[in-house]
């Protein structure tokens, strides 16, 4: 089955960044194409991008999510710095994600900067994609989602503010599943 | 993409993939029909002799087993500048270590040729490898080494293919020709290959023509002053790990050599004089067969070369020795303990090879966790149950007659040697690079190998089927990182953030401290010497001794050979140079 996260209408827009100077870039371009096929819009930033030059390139492009990938052990430093600029920027309502190689420990601090995700590796891509599918459509749609099925299949539609999903009705106060079951792990 | 479909019902009884990993069809058995018109002589020869298919040496592991060498890293994160490298010195630990080899892997700053104050590099400090940015820092760490013992160490770099490598290269002979000790005596290896960076995308912050030159006047330099030094090895570990396939893993590799090769004898060194020393350096996939073939071809492929190219004779000098390091993505994070098989089957299949050496994986590679020396230990005494309770290092080359063998043999010599073929028809290697044609076939390859997980066409045990279920505990030896601190030297800091400060500051009191009208002269001959084309590794000796730091030598080349001092544009050049 083909996922469709995006219309006509509405696409998602992501930013696929590398941020820093370590170039392990598999893990990103591979996600990015995940992403695309999924019928998002996809921007790869390539390697060596300063955080700051990552926060241009998403104000720039008007995406909806910058999706960061860490493989040199840097993430808590970088992720500060990012943090601090879409501050600066005023970029608050860009969702910010991550993974890579990520300590627990460091997880958690991440997660408190308001960084979600934290895949590593071996996750399967549609618990990827499904999150930030996710993400777009709660915070930045402001459309109902419980899961991750409902967030990469159902329709776009603007402000909806009841979506169908498995024969139940979702409204914002259905609880929701976050993609952040880590099925495999 | 697929959805991460579950195989495990799918896989219970029959294989889901029947092909090998890199997608070459076999059939279900082979017979003499499959190897009609091997020739054992041409084709085969035996242990020891040309074309070396079988093995290098004759009596192979009866004369020395392979050596394997171990990396002990923390999971690309912290802390590990005082101690890594002293592991490798000091540590007896554990069993099997002997203590030969010092290891200096490059952190990210050090990878791309900046210096840790450059602003890129600043938040990456001390991340996936340690911290040198001078001459000063290497003497610091070989310090309490007498000049005897530095004699017999292995200075290595085993991990990383980057900037760091030739700048290191100066670093080490600098250091021995201030302690005083002929550099013949020198030994050590080094990746320092110029062109996979560039193949890869990989640490590719300077450009193809300057990291290429490196590369040559590190073999030029070596050929004549260190005859015991391995100056550069084309390494298609990386290379794998983005995703290529076992035909693309040979082609490049030989395909790289011929180029490195051809430069360094268009400068006057003798073929004789250095290729013995360049590793043949693969990745120890988990395929076993491609594994042991692909090796087993290489090695005739490029004595036939070695003879009908280069006109070669002698057989010292047509048998490179072969090195493995073994597949990272071979490995999983989930079900980790998993990993100590794989490690087994893969070390197995190169001790059937017959190859020199290999850097096992630690079996928790994919997590990020520290790599300390306890974790190590499967991996060494994996490689000890096969020399010594298996039987398998008795014979050389046991496998040589099985027609799978030899007939998959065959077919990755064959079908490299057509792509080595079409690389050399569109200009060679480094033209294939500059009209973008090579690294976009290795890209192809990395999205390949995922859809191929992703809908279900290849089974990863633990990723996408066989998960153990939730109520079952495999159990995962837990490391925190206070263990860091049984580490021989090891320091402890609160978090990166405040390491990375330490580091800055000492830069800044570095830079502030040295003599900067020397430090001056040695750069601005070092530009000079960049610009005239002349061979860079002893001007940049006399930059090191003299106090830069390797951001400042990689930038005094890059001025040389008319590009901006900064690869990311980020800075100037130090004001001093303007005075």
């Amino acid at each position: 089955m083909e996922y469709k996260t995006s219309d006509e209408k509405r696409k998602m827009r992501v930013l696929m960044a590398k941020p820093g100077i370590d170039t392990h870039w598999r893990g990103a371009f591979v996600i990015a194409q995940a992403l695309r096929d999924a019928g998002m819009e996809v921007i790869y930033t390539g390697t060596y991008k300063s955080p700051e030059m990552v926060l241009n390139m998403a104000i720039e492009e008007d995406v909806d999510v910058i999706a960061m990938s860490f493989m040199g052990g840097s993430h808590v430093p970088l992720s500060r710095e990012i943090v601090k600029l879409v501050k600066e920027k005023e970029a608050e309502d860009i969702c910010l994600i991550a993974g890579g190689i990520i300590r627990d420990s460091d997880k958690e601090v991440l997660q408190e900067m308001g960084i979600s995700g934290l895949y590593g590796p071996g996750t399967p891509l549609d618990l990827i994609v499904g999150h930030i599918a996710q993400r777009i459509r709660r915070e930045r749609w402001n459309q109902p989602v419980c899961c991750k099925e409902c967030a990469m299949f159902s329709p776009t539609q603007e402000n909806e503010r009841e979506v169908e999903c498995n024969g139940t009705v979702v409204s914002h106060d259905t609880e929701v599943t976050d993609c952040l079951d880590f099925r495999f792990s | 993409m697929g959805k991460g479909e579950d195989l495990t019902a799918k896989g219970q009884y029959r294989l889901v993939k029947t092909e090998t990993q890199s997608g070459i069809k076999v059939k279900p058995s082979y017979g003499p029909d499959d190897i009609e018109g091997l020739d054992y002589e041409k084709d085969l020869g035996d242990p020891g002799q040309w074309p070396f298919t079988r093995a290098t040496h004759d009596g192979l592991y009866r004369n020395m087993l392979w050596l394997h060498e171990n990396l002990y890293m923390t999971g690309s994160e912290r802390f590990k500048e005082t101690w890594i490298h002293r592991v490798g010195l000091s540590n007896p630990n554990p069993p099997g270590y002997d203590g030969n080899f010092f290891y200096n892997p490059c952190d990210a700053a050090r990878e791309a040729g900046v210096d840790p104050d450059h602003p890129m590099a600043r938040l990456e400090i001390g991340c996936a490898g340690n911290v040198h940015y001078c001459l000063r820092n290497l003497e610091d760490d070989l310090e309490t080494v007498p000049n005897e013992k530095l004699k017999t160490l292995y200075l290595c770099s085993l991990d990383a293919p980057s900037h760091g490598d030739t700048p290191r290269y100066a670093q080490h002979i600098a250091l021995f020709e201030k302690r005083g000790i002929p550099l013949e005596e020198m030994r050590g290896f080094q990746v320092n290959d110029g062109i996979h960076i560039h193949i890869i995308r990989w640490c590719d912050s300077n450009p193809l023509d300057l990291s290429f030159r490196l590369s040559v006047d590190s073999m030029e330099f070596s050929a004549r002053n260190t005859p015991r030094y391995y100056p550069i090895c084309p390494n298609m570990y990386d290379m794998r790990e983005t995703g290529i396939d076992v035909i693309q893993e040979v082609a490049f590799n030989l395909s790289e050599r011929i180029a490195f090769i051809d430069e360094a004898m268009k400068r006057g060194i003798k073929f004789e004089q250095l290729t013995h020393r360049i590793d043949i350096s693969f990745t120890g996939e988990i395929d076993f067969f491609e594994t042991i073939c692909k090796i087993r071809a290489a090695r005739r492929m490029w004595a036939r070369i070695a003879k009908e190219r280069y006109g070669c004779t002698d057989p010292k000098y047509m048998r490179p020795p072969t090195g493995i390091n073994m597949a990272g993505s071979a490995m999983t994070a989930q079900q980790p303990v998993n990993n100590i098989s794989r490690i087994a089957i893969i070390s197995l299949a190169c001790a059937l090879a017959g190859v020199r050496s290999i850097q096992p994986k630690n079996f928790l590679e994919p997590l990020p966790v520290p790599w300390l020396p306890g974790t190590m230990y499967p991996s060494i005494a994996t490689q000890y149950i096969i020399a010594h309770e298996t039987g398998v290092p008795l014979v050389a080359d046991p496998l040589g007659g099985s027609y799978y063998v030899e007939w998959l043999t065959n077919k990755i010599e064959e079908e490299a040697s057509k792509l080595m073929k079409e690389i050399e028809d569109r200009g060679g290697i480094l033209e294939c690079i500059r009209s973008g044609w090579i690294q976009g076939e290795a890209e192809k390859k990395a999205l390949d190998l995922q859809r191929e997980l992703e809908e279900g066409r290849r089974i990863q045990v633990g990723v996408n089927a066989f998960q153990i279920p939730k109520d079952i505990e495999v159990p995962i030896p837990e490391i925190e990182l206070e263990d860091l601190e049984k580490c021989p030297g090891g320091e402890k800091f609160e978090s990166l953030e405040e390491y990375q400060l330490k580091i800055l500051k000492e830069i800044k009191e570095f830079k502030e401290g040295r003599d900067s009208a020397r430090t001056r002269e040695g750069m601005l001959r070092l530009r000079e010497a960049s610009g005239n084309g002349e061979n860079l590794i002893r001007p940049m000796i006399e930059a090191y001794k003299a106090d830069a730091t390797t951001g400042e030598v990689m930038g005094m080349i890059r001025e040389g050979m008319g590009y901006s001092y900064d690869p990311f544009n980020a800075i100037e050049r130090p004001e001093f140079l303007n005075q």
